[in-house]
């Protein structure tokens, strides 16, 4: 069990560290389908079953669609490659690497104070997940679903065909349209 | 609304109504032939490869003349005063030795237009449309049946007819002066 | 999966000795072969049947040399012809994701075919959320269709890709939603639990429960999977007259057959779902039925559906891309959601 939890591990790393040197655009982001697929392959193996085909389908299937949606619409071409590499610059990664580089050393210290757990591997049935979300964490849910609520009434108006104001004396000649 | 909920029952109702057509379809017979097993057999008249009936051929190279495509050569000797070639099926005297009758059909556009000059009616159209081969030369059709010696027996003759009579005019020359 | 690893044990005893994880793997291996296998001859067998059907309801003949019999060898002629073109990759095209592209909407069809349950012993590995494992990678299919429209470089490839994604994103939301009724009445998400949930006779079956609501829910199933497998009359994506072929235009040999052959494993795998969610998966109609067995029932269902959409494709004509959104979005979508308030209600009245 560990063993495959740390090649999943080990993927994820790898695929999100091509995700942010990769310079072409839809490399990048096919890295970063396979990242999240290794994210979904360690919750099945932490017993959440349920979450990680939740994963796949919203963050893979449909986030990572709208990213190459946008990106394939704007076209960048051969300068956007050439300001990539500019901007990857040494002296540009460098400083960030280094402060994440001590966030990564205080987090390490804390997981490996505080003893190890084996992976429990026990499965999480969707009715428990369901079950929770409605007694316990009612408030999350009843939140996320105005905040959707707001976001669908955004994305009506902002595509909403405005109403073509005719003049009275025009409307009564029976126009088509 | 009821536009739109109208809009849905004739949908439902016209795509049931079309797969119940092409249900019915499935147990017409089909009406297809199989080619090389089955044929269409054409009418009679129809306007297909040519045929040259070579024994009623008098050689009068109407045909030749005629077609648009210069598809039809003809070669012909003379008959002598004395030969006797037969007659035609309507009762014209032969007076040419046909020694070659090609008819090139990957020329010919089947326009029909060398059976109306013939006198004899000896060249026809036929329903037979599937002679194709493998060797382009092989759609030239020779029609003639006088061997390669026979032709060259003939035209051997002629040219000693040829020679006779231009000594003849040689030898005439001297006395009209 | 441990019947599976049962019916190996108990024909070679000696396997039994096998570390567990090694016993497993080439448990694994042998049943995706299996699968594998049966895909392969499937979809030889539906393109051959596809082209019978369309022949026969056109009133003529279809294939009738190559095998003797009707012509059943033609699609192993097919194959070997397009095993044997030549394969061109465009210049500028992106040569890694052009070649990726096939591979990974042909692995997407057959990572499906591992949740369904083709009796009460086989199926490869009965995931207790086994429906939403389904939904989930086949939403997966859609980074390899924009792959291959984008790596092709054509821009004919690239709107055929981006209308197939469109549409497909799109009628994911009818057939989760019309899914989400079978599990509010069958209480699981786990395959051979939703066919269990069905025994009895055929009137137990999830079609005609709550008669006629999950009708209704199968019907609009069937459509929105219709449009998920880019079937007629959802098949702008790949038409022929209007796209150059769309998203598969620069494709050519393996790699078109690959494309060709995850289209009729995916065309079995919404059948499949259908058969098992609404229509009793391998249950017999009659219980005294049952001595025939269940991988044949499950078969037969799916089949029956194959041929449906076959049917279908050959009867109604294409939808332009907007009409394709208006049925998805504000037809199949409301109807939907109101279907799932009826079941729920209904459910809750009768409780």
């Amino acid at each position: 069990m560990t063993i495959l939890f740390y090649i999943a591990a080990i993927i994820a790393i790898i695929s999100t560290i091509m995700v942010i040197t990769r310079t072409n655009v839809i490399h990048a982001l096919l890295y970063m389908v396979v990242s999240l697929l290794a994210t979904a392959v360690m919750f099945f193996l932490i017993g959440a079953p349920f979450i990680a085909a939740l994963e796949i389908m919203i963050y893979a299937g449909a986030i990572t669609v709208l990213f190459v949606f946008v990106v394939m619409m704007l076209n960048l071409g051969e300068e956007a490659v050439k300001q990539e590499k500019q901007w990857l610059s040494f002296s540009g990664w460098i400083f960030p690497a280094f402060l994440s580089l001590i966030l990564l050393l205080e987090v390490i210290f804390i997981i490996s104070s505080s003893g190890s757990v084996p992976i429990s591997g026990k499965v999480i049935d969707p009715k428990l997940v369901g079950q929770s979300l409605f007694t316990t964490y009612l408030i999350g849910v009843e939140l996320s679903a105005i905040l959707l609520l707001a976001g669908i009434i955004g994305a009506y108006h902002l595509a909403r065909r405005k109403k073509k104001v005719v003049h009275r004396f025009l409307e009564l000649e029976g126009a088509e349209e | 609304m009821r536009e739109y909920f109208k809009n849905i029952y004739e949908a439902i109702v016209t795509i049931l109504i079309g797969m119940g057509v092409t249900f019915r379809h499935l147990f017409v017979p089909s009406v297809t032939l199989q080619y090389p097993h089955e044929k269409l057999k054409l009418p009679e008249r129809s306007r297909m490869k040519l045929f040259v009936n070579i024994d009623d051929c008098i050689g009068c190279r109407q045909c030749e003349r005629a077609c648009p495509v210069d598809c039809i050569t003809i070669d012909t000797i003379k008959a002598g005063k004395d030969e006797d070639l037969g007659a035609a099926s309507n009762g014209q005297k032969k007076r040419f030795h046909v020694t070659k009758f090609d008819i090139d059909m990957s020329l010919c556009c089947f326009c029909n237009l060398c059976t109306f000059p013939c006198p004899t009616e000896c060249i026809y159209m036929t329903p037979e449309f599937d002679f194709a081969t493998y060797d382009r030369n092989n759609l030239i059709y020779h029609f003639s049946n006088y061997t390669p010696e026979q032709v060259q027996e003939l035209k051997e003759r002629e040219a000693q007819q040829k020679a006779a009579l231009a000594n003849a005019k040689t030898g005439k020359k001297p006395e009209q002066k | 999966m441990e019947p599976i690893l049962k019916l190996f044990t108990d024909l070679l005893p000696g396997l039994s000795q096998l570390p567990y994880w090694l016993l497993a793997t080439l448990a694994a291996l042998i049943a995706a072969l299996v699968l594998f296998g049966f895909i392969a001859v499937f979809a030889l067998f539906a393109i051959w049947l596809e082209r019978k059907i369309s022949a026969h309801m056109q009133d003529r003949l279809g294939p009738m040399e190559v095998g003797g019999w009707h012509g059943w060898a033609q699609t192993i002629a097919d194959t070997l012809k397009l095993l044997m073109k030549e394969d061109i990759i465009p210049e500028k095209a992106d040569r890694i994701l052009f070649k990726l592209a096939p591979m990974i909407v042909f692995s997407v069809s057959i990572a499906s075919f591992v949740v369904l349950p083709w009796s009460r012993d086989f199926i490869p590995a009965d995931l207790n959320v086994g429906l939403l494992y389904i939904l989930s990678i086949s939403s997966l299919a859609v980074i390899g269709i924009l792959m291959g429209g984008w790596a092709s470089n054509n821009k004919w490839s690239l709107y055929g890709a981006m209308r197939s994604v469109a549409q497909i994103v799109s009628y994911e939301i009818p057939i989760s939603l019309s899914l989400i009724t079978v599990i509010l009445i069958t209480g699981t998400l786990s395959m051979q639990g939703i066919v269990q949930s069905q025994q009895g006779n055929f009137l137990s079956w999830n079609i005609f429960h709550y008669f006629p609501f999950m009708f209704v829910a199968f019907v609009i199933y069937f459509i929105a999977s219709l449009a998920e497998v880019n079937r007629t009359p959802f098949d702008l994506p790949e038409a022929e007259s209007e796209l150059v072929a769309g998203f598969h235009t620069e494709y050519s040999g393996m790699r078109f057959a690959f494309f060709f052959l995850a289209e009729y494993a995916n065309m079995f795998i919404v059948s499949a779902i259908a058969a098992t969610a609404f229509l009793g998966g391998w249950l017999p109609p009659f219980s005294f039925l049952d001595f025939i067995p269940g991988p044949f029932w499950f078969f037969g269902k799916a089949l029956f559906l194959v041929f449906v959409q076959m049917w279908l494709r050959w009867t109604l004509p294409r939808l332009r891309v907007d009409q394709l959104m208006y049925t998805s979005w504000k037809v199949l979508t409301p109807f939907s959601f109101v279907l799932i308030l009826i079941v729920s209600f209904w459910q809750l009245l009768t409780l």
